[in-house]
């Protein structure tokens, strides 16, 4: 399900500057409408806001603005596709390092006010670590610069780091200043494949105990509608590095795993390659849920989810200990065997992604979508007047 | 490590086998997964010797590797043999602005007659100005003010920031306005309050009251080292020890602390 379908916006404001951006903004409060800041239109969150609203696209707001490779650094506006990004840091041997769902088509923007940048952050921090500055346009029409583009910087309260994260819900991200990585020399994907014996997942826990940094490591499991060779359940781990370091790394992951790996070619990394498909795994369908919870009680929350969703296709961040699932077909008791999966693993999920004929089966995280308590003491001040309707997080 | 730091060190008993008539010294160290390493080693060494480094050493084993940090380590406190009192700065720019930037501190420190010394994170542009004072000269104080705010001033035009690691209490307020605008300050101020609508948290920290702003800007050329820019602590009974002219500032003891060290005993002289 595209979530840009389920919308159905009064208007779609597509603003090509940050002044735009505020003028967007005037007009619609002035139109009585709320406000929908949209990327690509990935991270909208299943819920739409009671109409009537606009999409702010900011599709139109490209470009890189700064990129000195010495000061391995950056700055671009948030519209710029993570694609073009990487093409113009390439030929400098840099890269930034994130691998959202949906890659280089997400936006640069849209992944910062998501928060959520993928299993790379194992290796190379969470988005909310790499951003160095923002500079983002308040619900009131107001541009502030928060942090700026230096990779230390303590200069007052870290605002970067609230608006990280923050869904549109504190401003409309207008351009984002971040940090870049060399190139690694090497990379190796390695590949464990589920057995009959029952022990991949204490394998999988080796893996996440060993005295090595991986890029990333994921535990997946292929969902029932997909047509797949061999075993349905694989880990999956990247290592990067110099030649000599990934090899040893190997070495001891497999000690630490009690077992070998496959290793599994990394260069087809187009939309079908392999990497991009464990990256999407157990996103969108029609029915898509998160779940937050400690790295350690993978083994329990992943059999409560196989075991009572034996259809679904499952993703889990061996690092993040964040497990994701999607569904192809749902119904209104799939909704409730994914509730009951989260309490036999004592963790709560957040649907990501609802068809509409299940909508009136989740609620917004907040009740009835009004923020209260410090939440809405924060809003309150970044959007005065409740402008700034973000995709609403269900439960 | 500038050579002013180099010298300090080498002639006290901290001294770490640096090259006393060297301009600086660059310490590298890299850590994770131990194959691999050399070779990143190799790079970095490679890097030096194509820089103009005549020399490189490296640390085999533990006891060479805490010789050669010694030297980085200690450059603070081998300063105390050199003068009464000592201000460690803390500002970001921009890695490549880092030879730029450092010889403009270096030129501000010669204008003011004032001795200065560097050491620095070159990974990530973070320098820590060190300036040599002593408080007992009132016209040396007031020339380590002034130094001080052309340093931070140069550090905000190059790209950077005026703090990377230690952040802002009190000696920074004033600095504030230098990489925040009203409303990004202002910004802060509602951020704070949501999480302490009473008031109650080190109030006159971090962020600095809009009626701080104006005698803040005169300051520099007001010529009172004081504390204006701290708001008055009407919200803060427990401060008022503070006004007593004669007490230390918190936390100058240690000297070290980011711009702790300057100002505060200022107020009532």
């Amino acid at each position: 399900v595209n979530a840009l379908e389920a919308f159905q916006p009064e208007a779609v404001l597509e603003p090509t500057t940050p002044d735009e951006v505020s003028e967007a903004l005037a007009e619609a409060r002035a139109s009585g409408w709320r406000v929908v800041p949209t990327g690509s239109g990935r991270a909208m969150g299943p819920l739409p806001p009671d109409p009537p609203y606009a999409l702010l696209s900011l599709g139109r707001l490209t470009g890189i603005e700064e990129h000195e490779p010495g000061d391995l650094t950056f700055t671009a506006r948030s519209g710029t596709p993570l694609g073009a990004l990487a093409e113009a840091l390439e030929p400098h041997g840099q890269w930034f390092p994130v691998d959202p769902t949906g890659g280089g088509a997400r936006t640069l923007g849209g992944v910062v006010a998501e928060g959520l940048g993928g299993g790379l952050h194992a290796g190379y921090g969470a988005v909310r670590d790499q951003v160095l500055g923002i500079t983002m346009i308040t619900g009131d029409g107001r541009k502030l610069r928060l942090g700026g583009r230096v990779m230390k910087n303590v200069a007052g309260f870290d605002l970067v780091r609230l608006a990280v994260g923050s869904r549109g819900r504190l401003g409309v991200v207008v351009s984002v200043s971040a940090r870049v990585f060399p190139v690694p020399r090497d990379e190796r994907v390695l590949v464990l494949e589920e057995r009959e014996d029952g022990t991949f997942l204490a394998a999988a826990r080796g893996v996440a105990t060993a005295p090595v940094v991986p890029a990333s490591a994921a535990l997946v499991r292929w969902g029932a509608w997909r047509s797949v060779d061999g075993p349905r359940e694989m880990l999956m781990v990247r290592l990067h590095g110099a030649p000599a370091t990934v090899t040893s790394d190997r070495a001891a992951l497999e000690r630490a795993a009690g077992t070998g790996f496959r290793e599994a070619d990394p260069s087809p990394d187009g939309p079908g390659g392999p990497l991009a498909h464990v990256r999407d795994a157990g996103s969108g369908g029609s029915l898509a849920f998160r779940q937050g919870g400690l790295s350690a009680e993978l083994p329990v929350r992943w059999r409560a989810f196989r075991t009572r969703l034996p259809g679904a296709e499952l993703q889990a961040d061996l690092f993040s200990g964040v497990l994701r699932g999607s569904l192809q077909e749902a119904s209104p008791e799939t909704v409730e065997t994914v509730r009951s999966a989260a309490a036999a693993s004592h963790r709560p999920v957040l649907f990501t992604a609802v068809e509409p004929p299940l909508r009136d089966r989740v609620v917004p995280w907040s009740g009835d979508g009004r923020d209260r308590g410090l939440t809405g003491r924060l809003t309150s001040r970044f959007d005065p007047f409740d402008v700034l309707a973000p995709g609403r997080l269900a439960t | 490590m500038d050579g002013a730091s180099i010298q300090a060190v080498e002639a006290s008993v901290y001294a770490a086998g640096y090259p006393t008539d060297a301009g600086a010294a660059l310490v590298v160290e890299f850590d994770g997964t131990e194959a691999g390493l050399d070779e990143d080693a190799d790079r970095a060494e490679a890097c030096c010797r194509e820089a103009g480094a005549r020399a490189v050493e490296r640390a085999d084993d533990e006891a060479q590797r805490a010789r050669l940090w010694q030297g980085r380590k200690k450059a603070f406190g081998a300063m105390g043999r050199i003068a009464p009192d000592l201000l460690v700065q803390d500002a970001t720019v921009p890695r490549t602005r880092l030879p730029q930037v450092l010889r403009e501190i270096m030129e501000i420190g010669d204008r003011h007659g004032l001795r200065v010394g560097n050491v620095f994170h070159a990974g990530d542009g973070n320098l820590h100005p060190k300036i040599l004072f002593d408080r007992r000269d009132p016209d040396e104080l007031e020339r380590v003010e002034r130094a001080s705010r052309e340093m931070m001033e140069v550090c905000v035009a190059a790209g950077g920031t005026i703090t990377g690691e230690h952040g802002v209490g009190l000696d920074k307020l004033k600095y504030m306005t230098l990489v925040h605008g009203p409303d990004e300050l202002q910004a802060m101020r509602d951020v704070r309050d949501a999480f302490d609508p009473s008031g109650l948290f080190n109030p006159g920290k971090v962020v600095p009251e809009p009626d701080d702003a104006a005698p803040l800007e005169g300051s520099a050329s007001g010529g009172g080292a004081g504390r204006t820019g701290v708001r008055e602590p009407a919200r803060s009974p427990g401060r008022s020890g503070g006004h007593d002219g004669r007490s230390e500032p918190a936390g100058a003891g240690s000297g070290a602390g980011a711009g702790a060290s300057v100002g505060g005993p200022g107020g009532g002289s």
